[in-house]
């Protein structure tokens, strides 16, 4: 055995340049596979992570995706308002902790305005129960004075370049007017603070107290502003800015055993009809939604490593012609087809073995090199943490591969008969 | 007769053992243990050097390891020695040899572990006449000194007398046919 791993290194040696191209591709399939699975697993609990201490999402009766869709992702646009005596009741249930109500549908440049009370900034948690943290400055004030302050998302603030004291306008609609959305130009906002970065939709969010909402609608009827109608800024507070309508609202609860509970009587609630979803349960229906997608990347990368491991055998076999005197040598000084198969082998479970060290290690680089660029792009945060069983399963299943893949060349030099090998032809 | 082709007719015997009583892995062991074999080129691993060619058949049988007393680095030397191959050639890789000096890389390592048969399939061919008188003579004394046959096969009818007999194959063909 001593003696053939001598050879057969040797051997490889020799054809360095060729095999050099094998290890690469083989290398590049893994490091594809590996990342993708990375990319997999980080956009999964990137996106589970997307709001937690929540223990019900409360809206209009729709289906619990598209709740969540609007409600946590802010995707899409409700179907219907809840109305704040609904929200009232639901806080005065006696398991309930805290209700904090949600105003969807303006948005800044793009991006989603998001009307709340200051107990977002208090109760609403992502990942591992993590609270929001400011970046700069502070919440809003939730009074009358500090009717126009906005709060930014992380991202929203980076991207657009606003810092602490800069206008901002809200538009009316969620952006996707191209620019013909009406603007709240005549009640501009003043940022007074800015969050730390969570890879949440909160970072994509401009925060807003609810009664600014209720102000800056107050001159509007059915969408549009109300021709001939202009309330001044100032003047606004002295209307009633208690919204009577919200999209949704987040609850959480003194006791988790209650959920069930709580869940049946907003079900119940009789004055309007009423959804409320447990964020993990529709969260897990969300990912088998858009999971699809993610099988599809998963299989491509799957044959990606196929054909580079076919391109494995492919250069094996084109070279097992040029070989054949190789073996005819090795076969007349006593190696034994056993032996000369056990050599091809070897050489294909080295070769695979180089490639997919290289990947695995591309791959960490990868993850580690483009994960600040992947948070700031996509708001994903890829973590260079130990492989997961599906990497590790990954890695066997290539090594595997490449190793049955390079029986097949070995195969055939075994079956090439001795005679043939002994008289090599020139 | 190295048992590489089975016998349709008749028997092929080795040292008294018939080549057709044995499987394929014995075949194998039993050519590694006494055959040594000279093609007429490319006798060389390319990749391997001089001395880890010549021993290469010691590291597939076990019995002509046994038989270099002075280990197979140390007999490996003084073949490479007999057959007048210049020290320094030793550690460079086969192919960076010329022909003449392959053949005579290829010569040790047939006779590496004194086997008792080595097949020479023409491996004079591709040496000019010089080279040819003196491979011809190495290879004749050293097998003489390891104790080994020689069958060689050539066209060359001029290298005929220097062995003791000589078989025509034209000849063997006739007589062979009904």
């Amino acid at each position: 055995m001593k003696a053939l791993l001598h050879v057969a290194l040797r051997s490889a040696l020799n054809r360095r340049g060729t095999l050099a191209l094998v290890v690469l591709s083989i290398a590049l399939a893994t490091a594809l596979l590996l990342s993708l699975e990375r990319l997999r697993t980080d956009i999964r609990s990137s996106f589970s992570q997307a709001v937690s201490a929540t223990d019900l999402v409360v809206g209009a009766r729709t289906g619990p995706v598209q709740l969540m869709l609007y409600a946590v992702f802010r995707v899409g646009g409700a179907t219907n308002t809840i109305s704040m005596d609904s929200v009232r009741a639901v806080a005065a249930h006696r398991a309930v902790a805290w209700v904090v109500p949600l105003a969807l549908g303006d948005s800044h440049r793009g991006y989603p305005v998001l009307g709340t009370t200051v107990d977002y900034f208090k109760h609403f948690a992502w990942g591992d129960k993590q609270p929001l943290r400011l970046a700069q400055g502070r919440t809003f004030d939730g009074t009358l004075d500090g009717l126009y302050e906005a709060v930014l998302g992380a991202e929203v603030a980076a991207q657009l370049g606003y810092g602490l004291g800069q206008k901002i306008v809200l538009s009316h609609g969620l952006g996707g007017g191209g620019g013909l959305d009406a603007e709240h130009a005549d009640k501009p906002f003043t940022v007074v603070g800015v969050l730390e970065r969570t890879g949440t939709p909160v970072d994509r969010s401009v925060h807003v107290s609810l009664q600014a909402i209720e102000a800056i609608h107050l001159d509007w009827g059915g969408g549009a502003p109300i021709p001939g109608l202009q309330i001044a800024p100032e003047h606004a507070r002295k209307f009633d800015l208690e919204p009577k309508q919200v999209t949704a609202a987040l609850v959480g609860l003194k006791n988790r055993a209650a959920v069930f509970n709580v869940q049946r009587f907003v079900a119940q609630y009789e004055a309007e009809p009423l959804l409320a979803v447990l964020p993990g349960v529709a969260l897990d229906e969300l990912w088998a939604a858009v999971g699809l997608g993610e099988r599809a990347l998963l299989a491509i990368s799957g044959l990606v490593a196929l054909v580079s491991l076919a391109s494995l055998v492919a250069v094996v076999l084109a070279g097992l012609n040029e070989r054949r005197r190789e073996l005819a040598v090795l076969r007349a000084v006593g190696a034994g087809p056993r032996q000369v198969l056990a050599l091809l082998a070897l050489e294909g479970a080295l070769v695979t073995l180089a490639g997919a060290l290289l990947g695995a290690l591309m791959a960490a680089a990868s993850v580690v090199l483009a994960g600040p660029w992947i948070q700031q792009r996509f708001g994903i945060s890829l973590i260079a943490s130990a492989p997961t069983a599906e990497q590790w399963a990954l890695f066997v299943a290539v090594l595997a591969a490449g190793m049955l893949a390079s029986l097949v060349p070995g195969w055939r030099a075994y079956r090439l008969s001795l005679a043939d090998g002994l008289s090599p032809r020139t | 007769m190295a048992g590489v082709l089975q016998a349709r007719s008749g028997q092929v015997q080795l040292l008294g053992k018939d080549w057709a009583e044995l499987r394929g892995g014995a075949r194998d062991a039993r050519r590694a243990d006494h055959v040594g074999v000279i093609f007429q080129q490319f006798n060389l691993l390319p990749y391997l050097s001089v001395l880890d060619n010549v021993i290469l058949p010691c590291r597939f049988s076990k019995l002509r390891a046994s038989r270099c007393q002075r280990g197979a680095q140390q007999s490996a030397r003084s073949l490479l020695e007999r057959v007048a191959l210049p020290a320094t050639l030793w550690d460079r890789r086969a192919d960076a040899l010329s022909v003449g000096q392959q053949q005579r890389v290829a010569a040790a390592r047939a006779l590496i572990g004194q086997p008792e048969l080595i097949l020479a399939d023409e491996p004079t061919s591709a040496l000019d006449a010089a080279r040819r008188d003196s491979f011809m003579q190495l290879l004749l004394g050293e097998c003489a000194n390891s104790g080994s046959s020689l069958v060689f096969v050539s066209h060359d009818e001029r290298l005929a007398p220097r062995f003791d007999e000589q078989l025509s194959l034209p000849e063997l063909n006739l007589a062979a046919a009904p």
